[in-house]
């Protein structure tokens, strides 16, 4: 791989540079190899010379009278992503050398006393550490390309996995039916077992399906308003008749008011369902559940502690894992597929929060998590009547969402500049600007035209007007007075399907 | 409408379709199979069906191509629509199942006496 010659390119400002720096590497050259050195004073120039010749290494002056030297660098390592790039500076601008280093830069060096030496082994480490580099990258591409065949893979499979459990589920179910005839009773047990292993396989699948899901961030969560409290209830619900069959006391910790969160209500449940019915499997009867909800300030954590089998020490950080079962259920019954708490994990995490355990051989479990309340859709009312404000914020609930007032078009506008605003509820008819006027400038201004707004009015809508200052038409209207249901359901409807961007900051 | 309760299953897994309709026949409905998307549109137009059982991904475009057809016939329109599908049920299916009137989606493999339940609550039998 040693090649014969090393092509150096030089970018200076100076000819003088060129001289000594050809100076310096002509005494390389007697010793170890030939060095062949091309020298531009400008970027451009130097361009269209990498475009077209193999350079093995780049030496950028940064002597250069200009501001823009980092800019330069910028460019020119986006441009020969490829090549290692050297910065040669002078004493006094050695703080934007170093900057060029942590953008990427191999090294620097002070032009001033640069020995041939010096200059060799600067060149000769520079590129084979880009080499290094440029390895790593491809070899790290391939993995995340490999990665995410991999997902689709398991994703196509799974879809097609479907079509057969479905066939053979129902097969087996007609015959237990007795809808196919009688059977015996001996025909009647092979069948539930082989139902049960048919729903098993069944639930792996769609298990595989949300992790590779996770994996490749195609999960897109349907955010709404939310009440942590109930939907820990609706769970007991479920497993109500198993936790009673099982001899399990289940005990709910929980606040007396809702704790409310902005987040995907489906994916909650599931976090949760997943750990209280782990928490089933691994208690022995007479055992007990503890289901714990507590705030703070921004998060909420939840906890279930279990009476049951427990993790050994050295089986707790693989709890999380894929396909991790420890203490598997013997003989016929309900079966984990080893990727519900993987998949917790990943929809924690989708949710800003984090999950983790606590247990002990033979005492039980502790799985706790958090999660971020918000951040919560900051809506601004607009509209001339603090009545109407009031009444609007009461149908929406007051702990759901943020809210922001204004009572005419130009304090609406200059809000929606300048702070983060989810969702406007416009009033047609205001003093002053008209809304169909705050409406034009919004959809205008790229900062605000992707706000979703929703006009409430007492009177009919000009169509007209509307369709001018806004191409689209897809305005939707609310009719005062105003009917709660529809507005709940208008509003909630609008903030999950809108992308709505919900700032960290607020 | 006559009283004949009688539904269309259009499924291309013709296994499963047989399945399905021996289900609803012990359920006391008359049943019609179609394995394709022409044929169970042909079917739909010329006969007089309670409720459609349909499966989305089939040759000649699926539940949806069928739907798309069979809307145009302001007298078909209001058919009752159940989606069976093997396909995960993700945002644009919801869309679409909306503006057709679909009563339901369920995921394949399901619980057979839910899916009775949810016909029966359709269409008594």
């Amino acid at each position: 791989m040693a090649k014969a010659e090393i092509h150096v390119l030089l970018i200076r400002n100076n000819f003088d540079d060129t001289l000594s720096i050809k100076s310096i590497l002509s005494k390389c050259r007697q010793d170890l190899k030939d060095f062949r050195l091309t020298s531009f004073n400008n970027l451009s120039d130097a361009f269209s010379f990498i475009a077209e010749t193999n350079i093995d290494i780049i030496l950028l002056d940064f002597s250069l009278s200009d501001n823009n030297r980092i800019d330069s660098f910028i460019r020119l390592n986006d441009f020969a992503s490829d090549i290692p790039i050297v910065i040669l500076c002078d004493p006094d601008n050695k703080k934007i050398a170093i900057e060029a280093v942590e953008r990427g830069a191999q090294d620097y060096l002070v032009k001033k006393g640069i020995g041939w030496q010096l200059l060799e082994r600067v060149i000769h480490y520079a590129i084979e550490r880009k080499q290094t580099e440029l390895k790593l990258i491809a070899a790290n591409e391939k993995l995340k390309m490999l990665d995410q065949l991999k997902n689709e893979f398991l994703s196509t499979v799974s879809h097609e996995l479907r079509t057969p459990i479905a066939i053979m589920r129902e097969g087996v179910s007609l015959c237990l039916d007795r809808i196919a005839g009688d059977i015996t009773e001996t025909q009647h047990d092979l069948l539930t077992s082989t139902l049960e292993n048919i729903d098993r396989l069944a639930m792996l699948v769609s298990d595989l399906i949300d992790v590779s899901q996770i994996e490749t961030e195609k999960l897109n969560l349907k955010k709404s308003s939310l009440d942590v409290c109930q939907i820990i209830n609706d769970i007991f619900e479920e497993y109500e008749q198993q936790i009673h069959e099982a001899g399990i006391s289940f005990i709910r910790e929980l606040p007396d008011k809702p704790v409310r969160l902005f987040a995907d209500a489906e994916k909650i449940y599931q976090i949760i369902g997943n750990i209280v019915s782990n928490a089933i499997r691994y208690t022995g009867s007479k055992g007990e559940i503890r289901v714990h909800l507590g705030e703070k300030k921004d998060i909420i954590e939840c906890s279930v502690s279990d009476t049951g089998v427990g993790i050994a020490e050295k089986n707790i950080p693989k709890l999380f894992a894929k396909f991790q079962q420890f203490g598997r259920v013997e003989g016929p019954g309900y079966k984990g597929t080893g990727l519900g708490l993987a998949i917790v994990k990943g929809l924690v995490e989708m949710h800003g929060g984090k999950v983790w355990v606590e247990s002990q051989l033979g005492k039980g479990t502790t799985i706790r998590f958090t999660l971020k309340k918000g951040p919560f859709p900051r809506l601004l009312i607009v509209d001339d009547e603090k009545t109407i404000v009031n009444i609007i914020k009461r149908v929406l609930c007051d702990d759901k969402y943020r809210f922001r007032e204004a009572f005419e078009g130009e304090e609406a506008i200059e809000i929606v500049q300048k702070e983060h605003i989810s969702l406007i509820i416009l009033d047609i008819v205001l003093p002053g600007m008209s809304g169909y006027e705050v409406i034009g400038r919004l959809k205008q201004d790229v900062r605000t035209n992707n706000i979703p707004i929703l006009i409430s009015s007492g009177y009919t809508v000009d169509t007209n007007l509307l369709s001018q200052v806004d191409i689209h038409g897809a305005i939707p209207i609310i009719r005062k007075p105003i009917e709660p249901v529809e507005l709940r359901s208008k509003v909630k409807k609008m903030l999950m399907s809108e992308k709505t961007v919900l700032n960290e900051s607020y | 409408m006559s009283q004949t309760r009688k539904i269309l299953i259009v499924e291309d897994e013709l296994e499963f379709a047989k399945m399905v309709k021996l289900r609803l026949e012990s359920a006391g409905y008359e049943v019609a199979l179609a394995t394709d998307t022409e044929n169970g549109t042909q079917k739909v137009m010329e006969e007089d069906f309670n409720l459609l059982v349909l499966d989305l991904m089939m040759p000649g475009g699926g539940g949806f191509a069928l739907l798309e057809k069979v809307h145009e016939r302001p007298d078909k329109a209001n058919i009752p629509v159940i989606i069976l599908t093997g396909k995960t049920i993700d945002d644009e299916v919801r869309e679409k199942a909306k503006v057709y009137n679909v009563a339901d989606i369920i995921l394949k493999p399901y619980e057979s006496r839910a899916f009775v339940e949810k016909i029966k609550s359709l269409v008594p039998s």
